[in-house]
């Protein structure tokens, strides 16, 4: 069956997303060359539109292009005249009579791309590129920083891998769980930048959705891992509300004033399905989850759980102290008991480290005083909040709650909104 | 592959007492670890260098920092995994860092076979630390000059082995704390120079240092030498 050029285009792109990891991880298993790999794979998505236009889209996209990498590579070693050329040709040529291609590829590729030993930085770019098939150049868009800087880290750690001989594989049973935690953590950078980028734009959805699909991927080939399956659950129920976060005037819109309706239920039914299925080992990105599914699952911002909350954040606090979730805790139990307890909470939390020109504790601050009609030291929070915002449109949002007040300074006059969007940092 | 570890103290470190022993046994008994010694206190460290044609000895170990290598162990690992696997269950990565950086062969030529001594107790009696020092002049030692230094050393005696390390940007950082294994990218100090290489010495201090000075990477960098402990068993 033949296709028609758009039709092409479109199954190879689906094609890319889908395969790109494979395609490159088969033939770096082959031949434990990273370069080559990143070449061939490049040769096989460009010979592929020709092909495929002329003989139809074939039935099994992936295994064509792993096929067509496979030859391409073992072209470029023959021509190659070293002695590991003509082994890695070896390797490439023997694996004609394997089955392909191998299932668990891309999950070896993650842990690889996610290893301990590689700066976290080039852990992020080199994943983006190896499995999710990002340029470099799309990779350095995203991270707002230059297309050289994202070359360098991407080369430097492909270069670690192969000087420090960082193996290819998935680690043994022992030191899973260990390293899982770093590949979940670096999903879940991906997915932060590009819901709360750390200046520009919003929020970059493509990277969201990156993050999202490599959650996914992980949680389909690491079926036991609950916390994969958590941090699934809690991307997918942040995701859900993107098209709610961002008002007419392209402000962020806080948590308690969104229009539901707006919110992508089926990612909402998803995402508590799987928070829930993953709620009963209780680890840390599976509690969050919960916390996100207990947001998604009221009706309206006034009917929220916050007992069922605070109870949430209590075993998040209990596995880990960290001040984010305890500044989290301390609005939940603001909207649980009233802004006194809320303040006091606040300042029960002193003033870690971790917490340091955080605009977050400013504004939490502020919210319980403006409830206690403490204005003008409500007033005196949001500027301090205001000055240390991280981007302009949380400034902005500072300088409405201002305006709100009866302070200057804004020509808004949309009603304070309690807390901030707030899940999204319990990292 | 080749590994050498660096044992480092580190005032963050927890509190262990926990020797040694059982783990060089262990690792020994798998045929892992090839050798390795421990050090003397750092107080007793000298730092060559050589500017200008003046060798420069100073008192003390080449970076100020409140930490520094205690010792050293050269391992032959299938991968980073297993090095970091051998590193993890040293005490030291409880009490201490240690650094692995993976060993590079360096080829210079007839007469000057890198073979380290076998064994655990170690016939030199100093470890000579080659750094690169980037204060240094501009300098880029010679492969000749490396070799012929090389022959010298084996051919009086002084030179009893060494091991040239991958750049510093290869080395990863071991640390366990409370439960957790800590693998971290880079060295033990952030300081702009980094370790580049090992040579183990024989003879008294004034012959290490006379022998040293003539190291081409005195002039590009520093060595540190540092005597072997030699109650060690």
């Amino acid at each position: 069956m033949t296709h028609g050029p758009a039709q092409v285009r479109a199954a190879l792109a689906e094609a890319h997303r889908a395969e790109w990891g494979v395609v490159f991880g088969t033939i770096v298993r082959l031949t434990g060359d990273w370069e080559l790999a990143e070449d061939c794979a490049q040769e096989a998505f460009t010979r592929a539109l020709p092909a495929w236009e002329r003989e139809g889209v074939p039935r099994r996209p992936g295994a064509w292009l792993v096929t067509a990498a496979r030859h391409r590579a073992v072209d470029v070693l023959r021509r190659r005249t070293t002695e590991r050329a003509k082994l890695a040709e070896v390797a490439a040529l023997r694996a004609d009579h394997e089955p392909q291609p191998v299932e668990d590829e891309r999950l070896r590729l993650i842990f690889t791309c996610c290893h301990p030993a590689l700066p976290l930085e080039s852990r992020v770019a080199l994943t983006l590129r190896a499995v999710g098939g990002l340029t470099t150049r799309e990779i350095a868009r995203a991270f707002l920083t230059g297309e050289d800087t994202v070359s360098q880290r991407i080369l430097r750690a492909k270069r670690k891998i192969a000087a420090a001989a960082i193996p290819y594989r998935v680690p043994l049973p022992g030191a899973r769980a260990e390293r899982l935690h770093g590949v979940l953590a670096v999903i879940y950078l991906i997915f932060n930048e590009g819901y709360a980028p750390s200046e520009g734009s919003t929020t970059r959805d493509a990277l969201a959705e990156e993050a999202i699909r490599l959650a996914r991927l992980v949680t389909a080939e690491a079926p036991g891992e609950p916390e994969a399956r958590g941090l699934l659950a809690l991307l997918l129920l942040q995701h859900s509300r993107r098209a709610a976060r961002i008002g007419a005037d392209g402000e962020l819109v806080t948590l308690e004033h969104q229009d539901r309706t707006r919110w992508d239920h089926a990612l909402v039914t998803e995402g508590v399905d799987l928070a829930r299925r993953a709620a009963t080992a209780g680890g840390p990105y599976a509690l969050q989850a919960a916390v996100a599914a207990q947001h998604a699952l009221a009706p309206t911002a006034a009917l929220t759980d916050w007992r069922t909350i605070v109870e949430l954040y209590d075993r998040l606090l209990a596995l880990r102290s960290n001040p984010v979730v305890a500044l989290n805790r301390a609005v939940a139990v603001g909207m649980r008991d009233g802004p006194q307890a809320q303040l006091d909470a606040v300042d029960e939390l002193g003033a870690p480290r971790q917490l340091a020109g955080n605009h977050a504790v400013p504004a939490v601050r502020a919210d319980a005083l403006r409830r206690l009609g403490r204005l003008t030291e409500a007033a005196q929070s949001y500027r301090a909040a205001q000055a240390i915002a991280p981007n302009g449109a949380i400034a902005r949002e500072y300088a409405r709650q201002l305006a709100a007040l009866g302070e200057p300074g804004s020509t808004d006059a949309r009603p304070a909104g309690r807390t901030a969007d707030h899940t999204q940092s319990d990292a | 592959m080749k590994y050498v570890l660096f044992v480092a103290t580190d005032p963050a470190g927890e509190p262990t007492d926990e020797a040694p022993e059982a783990w060089v046994k262990k690792w020994n008994d798998r045929g892992v670890r090839i050798e390795g010694m421990p050090l003397k206190p750092v107080g007793e460290a000298r730092t060559v260098r050589v500017r200008d044609d003046h060798v420069l000895v100073t008192d003390g170990p080449f970076a100020e920092t409140a930490e520094w290598i205690a010792g050293y162990d050269l391992i032959e690992a299938a991968d980073l995994d297993e090095a970091i696997e051998v590193a993890a269950a040293h005490p030291m990565a409880t009490g201490g860092r240690m650094e692995i950086r993976p060993v590079e062969a360096l080829d210079l030529g007839a007469g000057t076979e890198n073979v380290p001594h076998e064994g655990d107790m170690p016939a030199s009696r100093f470890l000579g630390i080659l750094r690169t020092e980037p204060s240094a002049p501009p300098f880029t030692p010679a492969r000749e000059a490396v070799a012929a230094w090389v022959r010298e050393g084996l051919a009086t005696g002084r030179y009893l082995g060494g091991e040239h390390l991958r750049p510093v940007e290869d080395a990863t950082l071991v640390r366990r704390r409370g439960e957790e294994l800590l693998i971290t990218d880079g060295a033990y100090t952030d300081g702009p120079g980094s370790v580049s290489g090992i040579v183990f010495i024989d003879g008294a201090w004034q012959e290490a240092i006379d022998y040293l000075s003539r190291c081409p990477m005195a002039r590009s960098g520093s060595v540190e030498l540092r005597e072997f402990r030699t109650d060690f068993s």
